[in-house]
């Protein structure tokens, strides 16, 4: 292949959208400022709230928004700003760490099965399969049954429903990096299969794996908020945004803006996290 | 009636940004001519293909006429141009693996150029396809075959089976044969010869190789930086050497041998290969069955002496790559011995392996594939040394690299790049300075010059041969390109379907061939006047 052949493929890499070049990237900055805005949310959180979010005050309940109240308060008079705050840092950080389980498992899984092939491959993939075929729910039911409800078990449910996934993109990509004449090179060079792994097919899979972190660490968070919804996430007091939307569903009638925050912070950083990760992977050139 | 050129090109040009791609061309086709488009990638052969075709990116601005059976295309509609591209000229692309639909059975794509411009039924569609696929030498083939269960020469019949199927007055051919192996390469040539002469079309066939052009066209028109430089009648070209592009673009194709043979002196063999057997599990066709084996390579023996260069020649599936593995020990055969030094290197295992290792290098065909994209050019370089137990501190490496990247004529400072700033003659200086960096008793060459065009393949062997010259290498020149062996090989094997038929002196070899196989596939091999 002539160097003009390989510059034309990388440039239809970036295939023309029907959105044009700068639509493109006002997406994916969209998608960066709306995940970055949540993760700042988050970590102030773990120091400061406007209020106390586990703070019950009867008195104060069902309050319109208002400058000391911005987003109002729920039926016991609990803040909801400081509650949604609160709520992030619990979805954040459930995802994130159910993301590295995935990552931490998943990724090591997929280098072995695409560089030994044969028997070992064959039981890591059918594993896999079994493991893929159990929704995070119902995992999380199961575990619930072992550990109690509680973030931990939503972080342990979401992150082995992470692996498979991990699994297959890593082993999909490797096997054609396999195939690659550099790894060939390598092994004249006298590295084994690990090392190689390590140095040549690892980094090649980044761009892949950062792409696909991002969406997993998406769908982490619908995860998250569905088994806080039916009870088995976080456990009150800790605030979280599933339950939130669990407890304003029984007062929609009395005050539907009480669904409205929750509900509107997931969808929120559902979209950014899918922007961005749409963006990383056209800017590394992934299909 | 219609004039007897077919196709008048007149002072194209074409700028993309900046950067002027054409310059001035002009061409002239008459029917049932063939004219040859010769000249170095990048020189612009392909952009006046898809120039006449109006297929140029958007941003291009072109200049100058095309007139095709006295028609303007310039002053074409979009609609008048999409009947014109298929049904009046057909094109020929180079990639057989990407030309086709691989969801789409072939006789389906055949018909489908007959259904684009012609109201035809797709009884009488499938019948032309039938046709068509028979004249281009698949008589038989099954019509609901997918691409991927063909080979890359019978997908390329395929394709040209689409372009030639309305029999259209103007056929284009941009390096049609290229990717094929030579015997493939000589039927293809002969078939679309016959094919567009006996339909009294025209024809453009482009390529790098003056030798395979020279084969069948009237006429050649040598092209450099967007520009024609030369354009005579093939015969006269080819008996007087007029430009000095030409010239150089001659002497590259007719790959004068690179230096003296010499006879083996008595000098120990380096690598040794006795009765090597590989073979490889066949898929199974059924859960009953028990799967068979293919064997790829079937007790094959070689030798190759201290400074010597054996050339190893056979096409595509002779088991050549296969037999490369098992000397490299990647792969272990399933009988014979490999010894590297002496030493046992098929069945060592550890330090001892990795030890050996070191004595034995390969460069390998894509120059693309050859290198991890994000490794700069110093650390792929200085891969090898991996096979030290005490790999030297980072000065020496560093100069070592420097000292590798002069051997083979790029700079100290190419180091601090990556791959892909590099043109792809100048990658594979790069993958040889990396064997060369152990300075290993043998190099294996997988197909090392076939991705690249003449001109640099010719730079390349000389600085091989300059190399083993100098340090004293032996080489294993592994390749389906019988001139390119014999440009550098002291002696040659020749393997077919996992066996070694013919062996010798290279000389005595292509000059006294004993086995039919090598008599058939040196009489396939286009050659200069």
């Amino acid at each position: 292949m002539s160097g003009a052949a390989v510059g034309g493929g990388i440039a239809s890499g970036a295939a023309p959208s029907p959105l044009g070049h700068s639509a493109r990237g006002a997406a994916f900055t969209a998608g960066a400022i709306i995940t970055a805005a949540y993760l700042a949310v988050a970590l102030i959180a773990c120091v400061w709230t406007p209020h106390d979010p586990t703070a019950i005050s009867i008195v104060d309940k069902l309050q319109a928004p208002s400058l000391h109240h911005w987003f109002g308060t729920d039926q016991l008079g609990r803040d909801v700003l400081s509650m949604i705050m609160a709520g992030a840092r619990n979805t954040l950080g459930v995802a994130l760490l159910s993301v590295l389980i995935g990552a931490a498992v998943g990724i090591p899984l997929g280098l072995i099965a695409a560089a030994e092939r044969g028997v070992v491959e064959e039981l890591i993939m059918r594993a896999n399969d079994l493991t893929f075929a159990f929704p995070a729910l119902l995992l999380a039911i199961l575990i619930t049954a072992a550990l109690g409800p509680g973030a931990v078990t939503a972080v342990i449910a979401i992150g082995v429903f992470n692996i498979p996934v991990f699994v297959r993109v890593v082993r999909g990509g490797a096997r054609n990096l396999w195939t690659r004449d550099y790894t060939l090179a390598a092994r004249v060079a006298g590295k084994g299969r690990a090392r190689i792994s390590l140095e040549h097919i690892l980094p090649n899979l980044a761009a892949l794996l950062v792409v696909q972190g991002t969406i997993q660490f998406s769908l982490g968070v619908i995860a998250e908020a569905g088994l806080s919804y039916v009870g088995l996430g976080a456990q009150p007091p800790s605030p979280s945004w599933g339950r939130m939307l669990n407890e304003a569903q029984s007062l929609t009638a009395l005050d539907p803006a009480l669904a409205l925050y929750p509900g509107g912070a997931v969808v929120l950083l559902v979209l950014g996290l899918n922007l961005l990760g749409d963006g990383l992977g056209r800017g590394r050139g992934l299909r | 009636m219609t004039s007897a050129t077919l196709l008048h090109i007149e002072s194209l040009g074409v700028s993309i940004g900046a950067a002027c791609v054409l310059d001035h061309v002009s061409l002239h086709v008459a029917r049932g001519e063939i004219l040859g488009l010769v000249g170095a990638s990048g020189s612009g052969k392909s952009m006046t293909a898809l120039a006449i075709l109006r297929l140029l990116p958007p941003a291009a601005r072109v200049t100058g006429s095309v007139c095709f059976e006295d028609r303007l295309l310039g002053a074409m509609s979009e609609a008048e141009l999409r009947e014109v591209r298929g049904g009046r000229i057909g094109m020929i692309f180079q990639e057989p693996m990407t030309a086709l639909n691989p969801l789409i059975r072939i006789g389906e794509q055949v018909a489908e150029t007959v259904r684009l411009h012609r109201a035809a039924g797709a009884a009488e569609a499938t019948s032309l396809a039938r046709e068509a696929l028979d004249r281009v030498g698949l008589r038989g083939i099954e019509l609901d075959r997918l691409p991927y269960e063909l080979s890359g020469g019978q997908r390329q019949r395929v394709a040209i089976a689409m372009a030639l199927v309305l029999s259209p007055p103007l056929v284009i051919a941009d390096e049609p044969t290229t990717a094929l192996d030579v015997e493939t390469q000589a039927d293809v040539l002969r078939r679309l010869e016959e094919l567009v002469r006996g339909g009294g079309s025209g024809m453009i066939l482009v390529s790098h190789d003056l030798a395979v052009v020279s084969q069948i066209t009237d006429r050649i028109a040598v092209m450099r930086d967007g520009e024609i430089v030369e354009q005579l009648p093939t015969q006269e070209l080819l008996t007087h050497e007029h430009h000095p592009y030409t010239r150089a673009l001659l002497a590259a194709a007719r790959l004068e041998p690179k230096r003296a043979p010499r006879a083996p002196d008595g000098a120990a063999a380096v690598l040794e290969a006795r009765d090597i057997v590989r073979e490889y599990p066949q898929r199974r066709r059924s859960f009953l069955r028990r799967a068979g084996t293919r064997r790829a390579v079937d007790g094959v023996s070689l030798d190759v002496h201290a400074g010597e260069t054996v050339g190893l020649v056979g096409e595509s599936g002779s088991g050549k790559s296969s037999l490369l593995r098992t000397l490299l020990a990647l792969e272990r055969p399933q009988g014979g011995v490999v010894r590297l030094l002496g030493e046992d290197f098929g069945a060592a295992r550890g330090g001892a392996l990795r030890r050996l290792r070191r004595s034995i290098q390969v460069v390998l065909q894509d120059p693309v594939g050859s290198f991890d994209p994000r490794w700069r050019v110093e650390q792929l370089v200085a891969e090898p040394y991996y096979a030290l137990d005490a790999p030297p501190d980072a000065a020496v490496v560093k100069a070592n690299v420097a000292a590798a990247l002069a051997e083979v004529g790029l700079c100290a400072a190419d180091g601090a790049r990556y791959p892909h700033e590099f043109s792809g003659g100048e990658r594979q200086r790069i993958a040889i300075a990396r064997a060369l960096i152990l300075r290993p008793a043998v190099i294996a060459f997988d197909e090392a010059v076939s991705a690249l065009d003449v001109l640099v393949r010719a730079q390349i062997l000389t600085l091989l041969a300059e190399l083993a010259e100098r340090l004293q290498l032996a080489y294993l020149f592994v390749s389906h390109d019988l001139h390119v062996v014999r440009a550098i090989a002291d002696r040659v094997y020749v393997m077919q379907q996992g066996r070694i038929v013919e062996q010798g002196p290279t000389e005595r070899v292509f000059r006294a061939p004993q086995h039919a196989y090598t008599r058939a596939l040196l009489a396939a091999t286009p050659q200069l006047a």
